[in-house]
């Protein structure tokens, strides 16, 4: 097998190309807006959560007390503040700024500051209660680290809007890794705010969520019970699990088994299939399907629609903003 | 005239960063990508034996941010094959020695469901840490899976004390007992021909935690019974290790709300 310099050179100079539009081709913010205002209402939503039991998942008498979480990461790099306070009123008033920080992510106000700080607060919390974390926590802290590290708040926000009520201080208020000279007109369309952090925030998201159902279709791969096609079954008729009884698919183990190997095809291959233009809207649609599932009939209505959320970081901005705009959302 | 279009390889995109903030942005992406990657390859490699020695060094490498930046998971959601839940049989000894019992999680007394499933994942928690009683010869022996036995075990009843200590204090109890159970998947002929409720008090099983005076008692597995060919009436493993123990006619699922 021959080797030629000059095919070899181009070839480097090719993937050195394609590696530079992938990552630093500057984008606009739009998706990463809407999935920022999501995220940062479900982590209201978590935070309220643990507020109504601070006591009980955070007090002198926890579940898993302060000691013994301490001691469950003596051997790793977990930490938290929180293993050393179980004072009722400090873990409220925590929680309370938690929230608030959350709340202002959603809407979108000094959103640079306020999203990596509710990741902090979030990541100190999620290091507290080892043992009463599920996948929801995952991808809420997975789309927080994102968020956190891009102008995801240049539109659909406060920030956005007061921005517009003082055009003269628009140009301060954008990013410094933009790609296009600031613009002094209000504008927030497409190509207006485009940013390289958007970029990579944005490829960071894509690629975690990738890896994430890799591995989710590589251990199914493992179990017996998805080669079988009965999966599903024992799925559904889990009590713990289920929040809407479908026993009834089990009348017809042919719908049984065809689901399961979908889905097990699906989570596998959507590494590949969400990269395709002609496969990546059927390969969302299975993802809405999954999760709306996981949602509505396993009990996990947070978690499935965080997964829905997460994958619309394969909606392209421009197709976001029109969305919106047809319900008049950015207009 | 037309101009032919250049491939877009060759096109001189906009770039707004530096060649040299390119390459070090470049290289903090690749760093983090292998450390989201390198933690489900090391559970993925890692049976009996210390993860696959590429994983691990992944992991020594770059365990401190893996950590602390909330990447340790393995993603491995509802695999290799779903699973019986468990739950915690809880009975509350009051200072006149009277008891109450209760079942955690209660889906009926936790809500909104993200509440319920925090003590759900609680209860799935110590059964992770769960470590079953072995036979007093195999303790004596002085061989190694004592020796991760005597380690696994002190952890399991450290934590389960911590929960008890809660319950005790919650529940307004002198104190409080916890017990493992399993609740099994019924079969689809179970569910259809006879009409076996998901919630029916035989699916579920006590795990045992006496260490016995002599005897064997590392578990069979459970779930001998087979139903006809197709998969979805076939009885599922459950969870290893277990050892059956039909439940005790004073045991009941009574509800205690908080």
């Amino acid at each position: 097998m021959s080797s030629q310099p000059h095919t070899d050179s181009s070839w480097l100079s090719e993937t050195l190309a394609a590696w530079n539009r992938f990552w630093f081709t500057p984008s606009a913010p739009h998706t990463l807006a809407v999935i920022r205002i999501f995220c940062g209402a479900m982590l209201v939503y978590v935070h309220a959560i643990w507020l109504s039991q601070a006591n009980d998942f955070f007090g002198p008498d926890a579940w898993i007390d302060a000691t013994t979480a301490r001691e469950l990461h003596e051997f790793d790099y977990i930490a938290s503040y929180l293993m050393f306070v179980s004072n009722p009123w400090l873990i409220s008033l925590h929680q309370l700024l938690a929230m608030s920080v959350c709340l202002l992510m959603a809407v979108g106000w000094m959103t640079r500051w306020v999203t990596p700080l509710a990741w902090f607060l979030t990541l100190m919390v999620c290091h507290r209660q080892t043992g009463a974390l599920f996948g929801l926590d995952q991808v809420v802290m997975m789309l927080s680290m994102y968020l956190m590290l891009c102008p995801c708040g240049a539109v659909y926000s406060l920030d956005a809007w007061l921005a517009q009520r003082r055009p003269d201080q628009r140009k301060h208020d954008q990013h410094d890794m933009r790609g296009s000279p600031a613009d002094k007109s209000p504008s927030t369309d497409v190509g207006q705010l485009d940013s390289v952090a958007i970029t990579i925030s944005s490829r960071l998201l894509q690629l975690h969520l990738c890896i994430i159902y890799m591995f989710g279709g590589l251990s199914k791969m493992r179990g017996d019970l998805w080669w079988e096609g009965s999966a599903m079954w024992w799925s559904i008729v889990n009590y713990e699990y289920q929040s809407l009884n479908i026993t009834w698919l089990g009348l017809s183990p042919l719908i049984i088994a065809t689901i399961t190997h979908v889905t097990l095809f699906w989570e596998t291959f959507y590494p590949a299939l969400i990269w395709s233009r002609l496969t990546r809207p059927l390969t969302l649609a299975m993802a809405v399907l999954v999760h709306g599932g996981i949602a509505v009939a396993l009990g996990m209505p947070t978690f499935g629609l965080m997964m829905i959320v997460a994958n619309m970081v394969f909606i392209s901005p421009s197709t976001m903003q029109s969305w919106l705009q047809r319900i008049n959302i950015g207009r | 005239m037309s101009v032919p279009h250049q491939p877009a390889a060759r096109e001189l995109p906009r770039y707004c960063l530096g060649p040299n903030a390119r390459v070090a942005i470049s290289v903090a992406v690749l760093l983090h990508l292998l450390a989201v990657l390198g933690e489900p390859l090391r559970m993925f490699t890692q049976g009996r034996q210390p993860a696959a020695p590429d994983a691990g060094v992944v992991r020594r490498t770059l365990g401190p941010y893996i950590d602390f930046a909330y990447l340790h998971h393995g993603y491995f959601f509802f695999a290799p094959n779903p699973g019986p839940s468990h739950l915690m049989d809880i009975r509350l000894i009051d200072a006149d020695g009277s008891e109450r019992h209760l079942r955690l999680p209660n889906h009926r007394a936790q809500w909104p469901r993200l509440l319920y499933h925090r003590h759900f994942m609680l209860s799935e928690f110590l059964f992770q840490l769960y470590a079953p009683p072995i036979s007093p010869q195999a303790v004596t022996e002085g061989a190694q899976v004592p020796d991760d036995w005597r380690r696994d075990r002190a952890l399991f009843e450290h934590v389960r004390s911590s929960m008890e200590k809660h319950l005790a204090v919650r529940y307004g109890a002198e104190r409080a007992e916890i017990q493992l159970m399993e609740h099994r998947l019924p079969s689809a002929v179970e569910v259809f021909e006879e009409h076996v409720k998901l919630d029916d008090e035989k699916l579920y099983i006590l795990l045992p935690d006496e260490v016995p005076l002599a005897g064997p008692t590392m578990p069979a597995p459970a779930g001998s019974a087979v139903g006809p060919s197709s998969a979805v009436n076939r009885t599922p493993p459950v969870s290893q290790p277990t050892t059956p123990t039909p439940m005790l006619p004073h045991q009941t699922s009574e509800e205690v709300k908080p």
